[in-house]
């Protein structure tokens, strides 16, 4: 044993002692480029000797001492990089760099089969420049509007913790279960909101049925791939990047003052012969503030919302490795401040929105041998939100229905005012916004996730040229802690006068209540195994590729399901699937792909479902008579794909097991058990009889959707002008809904089964392009891309309706619909000659009350008049236009994005003026429009309704007259940054130092203002989109 | 190359200067406590001009207007007619405050004081402020605590004393000679409450486990002696069968003080009675809202007297019903069905006589619309009480009476005069943007007072002044001209 030891260690001198027989030497020259001009700050390492290297001066000059027989590497961006063999004496090495001549034809699409050459691919793939993505963002999702062909994204809420966009590949195409894209990070299915941007290396969008069909069933609503950044041999690269952003907000909502608003209260009940509310005297009393408690004057808005709040982001990472093993590192942290006022004199807590994140990443590849390579990866985040004790919603809801004339924000006395509530209930949206906001306690929720992977590449070169074999492996958990500390303090309404001795008469409403504790705590666990084997081989002309693939997949949840042993089994897919796909001299390209791919979910025999896709492409340009005749065309590729693909995204589980139980019975008062009495009267000896509490459903199998793509892919004078558009059909049949209208007298009193009965249509566009070009020293670059979508429900379970505009079936899916308005009626004699309209009380239209059009012409306006509207509150129509610019080392980005084809209804105690009485604020647009006033502005097309207080059937009802608009545009991003000179930098030993300010959603345009468009808000009750400045530094050692 | 690197520290300034404006925006705001004060300025004079209006009832709201009054109400006294007059508020320029009782004199002073109390400035107008006269609500006595808005059975001064829930009145001059209103607190009868109005106390008569009573709904005095306080018990003994269970009336006499009560009649279950200047006794019960003639048939077997069934209020239909005695025994008002019905009363039968609907709806719908005959709409109408009307009176018209009734769940009360016109007579008042009508507001009788949920009414005729048992504001109520 002693032996070996020595053994072991005589083998460790000996080496030691040959690394120390190597001689020195020194290296030095210029690096120049073509011209002769010196390269300034190129980098000069030693080859797989990771650390050992210098950056050029200012003069393009180096020096460098390495040991003999080694290789040195001289590489600096846009050239490409050389190597020379430095022996055992000193030299000076002078090495002139020539600018890489890298086209868009070389570059590389990541596919599901790993990246392949442009040139080659046949499916419909969208490769996005993660540069352009990288804006100040928490989440990617926010980026991909108006950036990515193909993706229709809309941001509902600005709320820290919650402010990440809902987004669709190519729109929606299915009104069943899930219409949500599949997201791969690293080859797994995982979120990518939590995602660091900075260690994206590639984002790909994969959106037809040829290109997903390696996923099977889960890629029927697109795939999203993305890779992040592994190790790379070379010298150690640092990066570090700080921003820090100041948060606006692009909209607020602006409410009247306490007079106007008492005047228009006025006005609402005067109009329709009520008395008004207040008397002169009072009016002046709101005016001069004589008394805040009863007649106070508040901007509640002003007082909740701060002007803007911080973000700050940084990140550091640090990538290197040598040939046999490369690693990827980094960190990084973001907390995004929230924009509520705190009460100051709280110091314990906060109960403002933030959130913070944590992220980290580690990943290394390993080359075990000469063909085997292991790949490393763990990833992770720790987030954490805070927000105050009850939730946006209430405060939204508060901040929005608190009129400025009702409450003050505290008593004189110091009682807390509320408008409504009762001792044994906690209305917490009732609460005043000042102490929904800071007086509630606060909630924190932090939420781990751990995505960690292993795969394992082996080149089976051994067994046949061109055959490989990747395993992978995949296990990701997450949980999600929840805790709430929920108080309230006592609180009061004051009577509406004082009494006869002038004191005000206070009535409590709500009483104190001491911190109390909430919490719970949910989290899940996914694990993924995949095995790959592919073959390519060229013969002469020919290429030929094969993947088969297997794929297992399973998914629990297991802590918020209680005794619910149905959802607490895992979820598991399994599949194969293969592609074959033959090339002749890049010219000719066919592609045959398949998914074979099972679901637990359905009965055994609808288990599994075989997904078939072919796509080819020509590739014109390949072409003799094109490359000898027009040598400006780089490409010009044509490209159809079919496929089909299948989805199992039901939302009950296990929707072929029936389910036995007690029967009940709505009674009116909650289901109650019925029982058959054995016992006498009044003396209950019951039993209960036993029924279906569920009806299994037996056939319910795969939704399948049918896609067409018809694509043309277009470079011009190598890749200066470029070009991608795609036509896309998509039939989805089979969407699985529960059958709704089924006959009493099947017996299974409302426990109806579903099937997959429904059919969507859908159709669109999608593209972009690019230009690229140099004037003098000024390069640029335009692009633009649009995604159009548009679908059609053919199919519906629904009832037969003698008006066909009534049915969903023919319309979009989530179509808008309401009745047409005419204008508002003039007078009295134009509501007597026209339609009846059966809202409300008929007696109760007045002139200046919306008029509707008789659509099936019966003489009576009612639900049978409701035609769809307009398109969805989603948008159908998304697209952006960027312009960037670079001059020496300042750079400046522009990119403007809009949606369009979409509309929405505004409704609710904002929109609609008086509607709840004193709950409800009024808009000042609304206010200030031209809006119908008794004898004053009698114009049948004003912009709102004659004022009524306490609703109104008839006018507050959706119809086109409250039918907004929602398109857009804005300026998303503008940016200007600055990297310093080379020569600058070189002498603080750093690489490269970018200076940057970028505004983002600085402009909006729309038709609509009473809130942020997008949001797709019908009463624009959510924390506001962001509008923001952030100032940043990114600095590469 | 000295320039160039001047250059670079400019560019690196300005991000750096962007860096600091974008943090430096304010952090200020929210709620920063009540709006501070501004104290009057010694330095300066402090000037009266005007103020107005010059003429109004009790409570109107008075503004004096002139310069540097300060903004803190502790230091500004106003006074009117020699009584002091609660300051509201005060902008500096203008003092809102409100016009006192017993203000008839009309001379208005202001006093202003500085932060350290000091007087600076006082002024008399010259001209007065006239007092003029109102139909007002006040509120007599009930103490509530404000925090959890209860309040229990306490006797004492007007000023300590508590009530349960008072429901019904009825106004009595007692042997020596003081003005008493018996109260039952609480519906059901917690207790027999005795206002004092002369004394200005208030005490209990007895507690329902003295009384022997089961759930006792309303009270009355026998005509024509006024010797024998009724209570009439809703016993739940809703059928015929039942009817010897428990009794349905009980009684007690002046010359005990009304303090001990005996049972008068077994029968079914009652929620009123009227007592006719011949001395027969009616009652009513829920089945069918019958009106029964009480001890009529005698049941040999139970050896008891038995009701003789007369008709039904509303055919078919079963309500808590309550009766009153036209003052001329000209008819019986019954409340119930969501209106007002009436009976003509048979001098020579000594019977009442079928009902008819008087106001209110047909169908015993509930709302509120102030309109006549049976367009009218009220919600569990409950007490009333005869008025005589001077003015019909002066017409020489055979009925001279009004009648006022509690409406429950309309927060009001209505006036309902012989020829079946509904009008608001108190209540509903001071309407603001959350349009709510009840509460607890004194003042003008329609324009400011509200009410919350007023049961039982009685009054004065002496001092023409109506009391109002305000039964969830816990409080009795005075409607009267001041």
């Amino acid at each position: 044993m002693k032996n070996y030891i020595l053994t072991i260690l005589c083998l460790v001198i000996y080496t030691i002692g040959a690394f120390a027989q190597k001689t020195t030497v020194q290296v030095s020259g210029t690096v120049l480029d073509e011209q002769g001009e010196p390269l300034i700050g190129a980098t000069v390492i030693v080859k797989e000797r990771p650390g050992l290297g210098v950056a050029t001066n200012i003069d393009g000059e180096y020096s460098i001492q390495l040991e003999s027989f080694q290789y040195l590497e001289f590489s600096y961006i846009g050239f490409e990089t050389q190597e020379h063999l430095v022996k055992d004496q000193n030299m000076i090495l002078n090495v002139v760099l020539i600018e890489s001549q890298a086209t868009e034809l070389d570059a590389v699409t990541i596919t599901g089969m790993g990246p392949q050459k442009k040139v080659t691919v046949t499916g419909a793939i969208t490769t996005v420049d993660v540069g352009t993505l990288s804006t100040p963002v928490s989440s990617i999702s926010n980026a991909l509007a108006g950036n990515v062909a193909g993706v229709i994204a809309m941001q509902h809420s600005g709320q820290p913790g919650s402010n990440t966009s809902e987004f669709w590949i190519r729109g929606i195409s299915t009104f069943g279960g899930s219409s949500s894209a599949l997201i791969l990070v690293d080859g797994f299915e995982r979120s990518m909101d939590e995602l660091n941007i900075e260690d994206i290396e590639s984002f790909s969008v994969l959106k037809d049925a040829s290109a997903t069909a390696i996923y099977g069933s889960r890629g029927a609503n697109g795939v999203i791939l993305i890779n992040t950044k592994r190790g790379s041999d070379g010298k150690v690269e640092v990066t570090g990047k700080s921003e820090y952003t100041w948060t606006t907000r692009t909209s607020t909502p602006k409410f009247v003052d306490g007079l106007t608003y008492a005047k228009m209260a006025n006005e609402a009940r005067i109009s329709r012969n009520q008395r008004p509310v207040y008397n002169n005297q009072e009016l002046m009393m709101i005016d001069e503030q004589l008394d805040p408690d009863i007649y106070p004057n508040v901007d509640w808005m002003n007082l909740l919302l701060k002007d803007g709040a911080p973000t700050q982001r940084s990140s550091v990472s640090v990538r290197g490795g040598g040939s046999k093993a490369r690693y990827y590192l980094s960190g990084s942290y973001l907390n995004e401040g929230g924009m509520y006022h705190v009460d100051r004199t709280m110091k314990e807590y906060d109960t403002n929105a933030n959130y913070q994140r944590y992220n980290y990443r580690l990943n290394i590849d390993m080359n075990i041998t000469e063909s085997t390579i292991v790949q490393v990866g763990i990833g992770g985040a720790l987030e954490k939100t805070n927000h105050a004790g009850a939730s946006s919603d209430h405060i939204w809801n508060s901040v929005f229905g608190y009129n400025p004339i009702t409450m003050p924000v505290m008593y004189s006395n110091g009682y807390v005012p509320v408008i409504q509530g009762e001792e044994s209930e906690m209305l917490e949206n009732r609460y005043n916004p000042w102490t929904v906001a800071t007086q509630t306690g606060y909630a924190e929720i932090w939420q781990n996730t751990i995505n960690s992977n292993i795969s394992l590449q082996q080149d089976l070169h051994f067994i046949t040229e061109g055959l490989r074999f990747v395993g992978r492996f995949g296990y990701d958990t997450y949980n999600h802690n929840f805790i709430q500390r929920r108080k309230n303090p006592e609180m009061w309404r004051a009577e509406r006068q004082r009494d006869s001795d002038g004191r005000i008469v206070f009535n409590r409403l709500v009483p104190e209540r001491l911190l109390e504790q909430f919490s719970n705590a949910f989290g899940d666990r996914k694990e993924f195994v995949e095995a790959e084997l592919s073959y390519g081989k060229n013969v002469g002309n020919h290429n030929i590729s094969t993947v088969v693939k297997y794929t297992h997949d399973n998914y629990v949840n297991t802590s918020s399901y209680g005794g619910d042993i149905m959802e607490g089994i895992a979820r598991r897919h399994q599949g194969v699937a293969g592609n074959l796909s033959y090339g002749y001299m890049n010219r000719y390209l066919l592609n045959f792909n398949f998914g074979y791919n099972g679901s637990e979910n359905f009965a055994k025999g609808h288990q599994f479902g075989f997904f078939p896709a072919y796509s080819a492409a020509w590739n014109v340009a390949e072409e003799n008579f094109v490359k000898d005749n027009i040598d400006w065309l780089s490409m010009l590729k044509l490209r159809y794909s079919y496929g089909e693909v299948g989805t199992d995204n039901s939302s009950s589980r296990f929707p072929y097991l029936a389910d036995f139980g007690n029967y009940e019975r709505n009674t009116g008062a909650g289901n109650q058990s019925v029982y058959y009495n054995w016992g006498d009267l009044n003396s209950a000896f019951g039993y209960s009889g036993l029924t279906y509490t569920r009806v299994s459903s037996n056939n319910v199998t795969w939704e399948v959707a049918r896609k067409h793509d018809l694509g043309i892919d277009l470079y011009l004078w190598g890749d200066k002008f470029g070009l991608t558009v795609d036509y896309f059909a998509e039939n989805r049949d089979g969407i699985y809904m529960v059958r709704s209208f089924l006959p009493d007298m099947v017996g299974i009193q409302g426990q109806n089964p579903s099937a997959n009965v429904g059919s969507v249509k859908t159709n669109g566009f999608d593209g972009n392009f690019k230009l690229d070009n140099k004037i003098g020293e000024v390069g640029f670059q335009l692009r633009g891309n649009f995604t159009y979508s548009k679908n059609e429900i053919t199919e519906a379970d629904e009832m037969v309706n003698r008006y066909p505009y009534l049915r969903r079936t023919g319309y979009r899916v989530d179509q808008a619909k309401g009745l047409i308005a005419l204008g508002l009626f003039e007078d009295y004699e134009d509501i007597r000659n026209s339609p009846r309209q059966d809202f409300g009380d008929q007696r109760d239209i007045m002139p200046g009350d919306i008029k509707y059009k008789d659509i099936n012409g019966d003489g009576i306006i009612n639900n049978d008049d409701i035609v769809p509207i307009g398109a969805t509150s989603r948008p159908n129509l998304i697209y952006g236009l960027g312009l960037s610019a670079n001059w020496k080392g300042f750079d400046f980005n522009l990119h403007f994005q809009g949606a369009g084809k979409s509309h929405f209804f505004i409704d609710g105690f904002t929109v609609y003026p008086f509607v709840n009485g004193e709950w409800g604020n009024i808009l000042e647009d609304m206010a200030s429009s031209n809006r119908w006033i008794l004898g004053v502005n009698e114009d049948p097309n004003a912009e709102y309704p004659r004022l009524s207080y306490g609703g109104n059937a008839n006018n507050y009802r959706a119809s086109t007259y409250w039918l907004r608009d929602g398109s857009y545009v804005r300026l998303k991003t503008l940016e200007m940054g600055y990297t310093l000179p080379k020569k600058f930098t070189t002498r603080f030993y750093m690489d490269q130092v970018r200076f940057h300010i970028i505004g983002q959603n600085l402009l909006t345009f729309s038709k609509f203002k009473l809130w942020d468009p997008e949001m797709g808000s019908s009463n624009g009750m959510r924390y506001p989109l962001g509008k923001t400045v952030t100032v940043g530094v990114t600095v590469n050692i | 190359m000295n320039n160039q690197k001047n250059y670079f520290t400019c560019i690196i300034a300005i991000f750096i200067a962007i860096g600091f404006f974008v943090s430096s925006c304010s952090l200020e705001g929210g709620y920063e406590g009540n709006k501070p004060t501004v104290p009057a300025d010694p330095s300066k004079p402090v000037l009266f001009t005007d103020f107005y209006p010059k003429e109004g009832p009790v409570r109107t709201l008075i503004f004096i207007e002139g310069s540097n009054f300060g903004t803190e109400i502790e230091n500004i006294e106003v006074q009117i007619g020699g009584v002091s007059a609660p300051v509201i508020g005060s902008s500096g320029s203008k003092i809102c405050v409100m016009a006192p009782r017993r203000s008839n004199r009309g001379d208005v002073v202001v006093k202003i004081k500085d932060e350290k109390s000091k007087l600076i400035g006082e002024h008399q107008f010259e001209e007065l402020f006239y007092l003029q006269s109102a139909l007002l609500v006040s509120t007599l006595t009930g103490k509530v605590d404000p925090q959890t808005n209860s309040s229990s059975i306490i006797n004492g001064s007007f000023k300590d004393a508590e009530f349960q829930n008072p429901w019904w009145l009825e106004f009595d001059i007692d042997n020596e000679g003081n003005k008493v209103i018996y109260c039952i607190d609480s519906e059901g009868m917690a207790a027999l409450r005795k206002i004092n109005l002369t004394t200005e106390e208030v005490s209990t008569v007895f507690m329902k486990g003295q009384s022997g009573t089961e759930n006792v709904k309303s009270m009355l005095f026998d005509t024509p002696t006024r010797d024998t306080l009724f209570f009439v018990d809703d016993n739940g003994r809703g059928s015929w069968n039942d009817r010897h269970q428990m009794p349905n009336i009980f009684y007690a006499v002046r010359n005990e003080g009304f303090r001990k009560v005996y049972p008068y009649l077994y029968a079914q279950t009652s929620y009123s009675a009227v007592s006719m200047s011949d001395g027969s006794l009616f009652y009513n019960t829920w089945t069918n809202s019958t009106v029964y003639k009480a001890k009529q048939i005698y049941d040999e077997q139970a050896q008891m007297w038995d009701g003789k069934a007369l008709f039904s209020v509303k055919a078919n239909s079963s309500d808590h019903i309550f009766m009153f005695r036209h003052p001329d025994d000209l008819y019986v008002y019954i409340t119930g069905f969501n209106g007002v019905y009436r009976c003509a009363y048979d001098f020579e039968s000594k019977e009442l006589v079928s009902s008819v609907l008087h106001v209110g709806d047909i169908g015993g719908g509930d709302g509120y619309v102030d309109a006549p005959g049976s367009s009218a709409r009220f919600n569990r109408p409950r007490q009333g009480v005869f008025v005589k009307n001077k003015q019909y009176e002066a017409e020489g018209r055979a009925d001279i009476y009004d009648f006022y009734v509690c409406d429950h769940h309309n927060n009001a009360i209505r006036k309902v005069t012989p020829d079946g016109e509904v009008s608001t007579f108190a209540g509903r008042g001071s309407v603001g943007v959350d349009g709510r009508v009840w509460g607890w507001i004194d003042g003008e009788a329609r324009e400011t007072a509200r009410f919350r949920e007023p049961t039982g009414i009685c009054y004065d005729e002496e001092t023409e002044i109506f009391y109002v048992a305000d039964r969830e504001n816990k409080r009795i109520r005075t409607i009267s001209v001041e």
